[in-house]
């Protein structure tokens, strides 16, 4: 450079927090050498900085009240179940409007659209149960299951991918013995289980099996349609006995809509589109509440 | 990277930058609590192999303002000196040369800024981070991020300046580029 450049204020700050490019710094520090006005506001710049960070520097120091530690530990954890590749999200808008920079959940509203009869008395407690939900921010209740929520997709989801693949002993038992199959489920898991009547929508079911979950137990019940498409019904106990709206998660291909319902959690999985999915999935929801 | 220990991290910071822009120990961290909890909701919004930091700042961010503006006016200057008193004693540390004479007016003068200056002051100065993270946090332009720094500089200097200094405006500086 054979000038040497002329230096606004705006580098002054530019150059303290250092924005500058090696050359641009050499550049400025020697127009500096000449300016012993800017060299002072500089000066005076960097103490006042200097001087908010040292104040300030106690409470990056102070222990971090629990209630910060434990919805951080929330969210980490919850982050974790995505990092595992798992995506979620509520499937029914939680007041439209309420936060602008919420991506509209648009295929939500048409199926809604679509909809009567008894799917708009469902969707009307969804959207309740949703709107309950809404408020739990609003306030400054956290949710604590979140995480645990998000497991029963992910162990759904496990479940389904291993098992649908599976073609010889796709289930422990048929249904064939369907009676015997949902006393003993119901048995193991403690409540009254319902193996849902899927034929008007092409499924038949397959049979089920117990399955583990931590140290509890868990059932699977499979379906198949013509097309040999297979989803599967996971059924867990349900900690938290009360009721929440559906939840999309997805792995891949496998779509997963999960909900708590009373003392027991449910989990539909499958390849299949999305509102096929969802509209299979309340199905089960009213046959169970049926 | 350990997204657990990646978010624990910014914890600190988050609850730095609440307390110099809200001036209370308590509002800052139903603040930082609010941030964490609707982070859970904007989980996509981190982006693979970012530090979360751009995105829990930019949560609070909007939900400051959100409080902002339900808020009635109502001047709070005073509340800013809390931080000197140390209601946790975390405070009291009493800090060395210079800083120590101006603590009290630093913050005093540094709740006299407007709130965009004050964003702009504490999110580079402070909290370190460059204009295009600022700017993406306070969704403005870089150019509007270094406007409002430097004019909440400026201002700082005249509010904490020694008498002496306040004449001394840099005159031979052009203001714009």
């Amino acid at each position: 450079m054979s000038r040497e450049p002329e230096f606004s204020e705006i580098d002054l700050h530019r150059y303290l927090d250092g924005e500058m490019a090696p050359e641009e710094r050499q550049a400025f520090e020697r127009w500096l050498e000449g300016e012993p006005e800017a060299a002072k506001a500089l000066a005076h710049f960097r103490e006042d900085r200097d001087c908010l960070r040292e104040i300030l520097a106690p409470v990056l120091e102070a222990p971090v009240p629990e209630r910060l530690v434990q919805a951080a530990e929330r969210l980490a954890a919850r982050s974790e179940d995505l990092q595992e590749g798992l995506q979620s999200e509520e499937l029914v808008d939680r007041g439209a409007g309420t936060h602008g920079e919420c991506p509209p959940h648009a295929d939500g509203r048409r199926v809604r659209g679509q909809w009567g009869g008894w799917q708009q008395i469902a969707m009307a407690i969804l959207i309740f149960v949703a709107g309950t939900s809404l408020g739990l921010f609003v306030g400054s209740n956290a949710e604590p299951a979140a995480t645990s929520r998000l497991q029963i997709a992910k162990r759904a989801i496990d479940a389904h991918t291993v098992y649908v693949s599976e073609v010889r002993h796709p289930v422990e038992v048929g249904a064939n013995e369907k009676a015997h199959l949902v006393a003993w489920l119901s048995k193991r898991l403690g409540a009254r289980l319902v193996a849902p009547d899927l034929s008007r929508q092409g499924f038949r079911l397959v049979g089920g099996r117990l399955l583990p979950s931590d140290d509890k137990p868990a059932a699977l019940l499979m379906y198949e349609n013509e097309a040999a498409e297979r989803l599967t019904l996971y059924i867990v106990g349900n900690l938290e006995n009360r009721q929440t709206a559906f939840r999309l998660s997805q792995r891949g291909e496998v779509k997963s809509f999960y909900w708590l319902d009373g003392p027991l959690a449910y989990a539909l999985s499958g390849a299949i589109g999305r509102r096929p999915l969802l509209a299979i999935a309340n199905t089960v929801y009213r046959q169970i509440n049926g | 990277m350990d997204r657990r220990a990646a978010i624990l991290r910014e914890l600190p910071s988050l609850r730095r930058y609440a307390r110099a822009l809200t001036g209370d120990k308590e509002a800052a961290d139903d603040l930082v609590q609010d941030c964490l909890e609707r982070a859970l909701d904007r989980l996509e919004l981190w982006r693979h192999g970012e530090s979360p930091r751009r995105w829990l700042f930019t949560i609070m961010h909007r939900l400051h303002l959100g409080e902002l503006r339900r808020a009635a006016r109502r001047p709070r200057h005073e509340r800013l000196e809390d931080v000197t008193e140390g209601a946790d004693g975390t405070l009291a540390r009493p800090p060395s040369q210079a800083a120590h004479i101006h603590a009290r007016q630093v913050l005093a003068a540094l709740a006299e800024l407007p709130i965009e200056q004050r964003q702009a002051v504490l999110l580079v100065g402070v909290e370190g981070m460059s204009y295009a993270e600022a700017a993406a946090v306070l969704d403005i332009s870089v150019g509007t991020l270094m406007s409002r720094l430097s004019r909440g500089r400026k201002k700082l200097r005249e509010l904490i300046g020694e008498p002496e200094d306040r004449p001394s405006r840099p005159s031979r500086l052009k203001v714009i580029k």
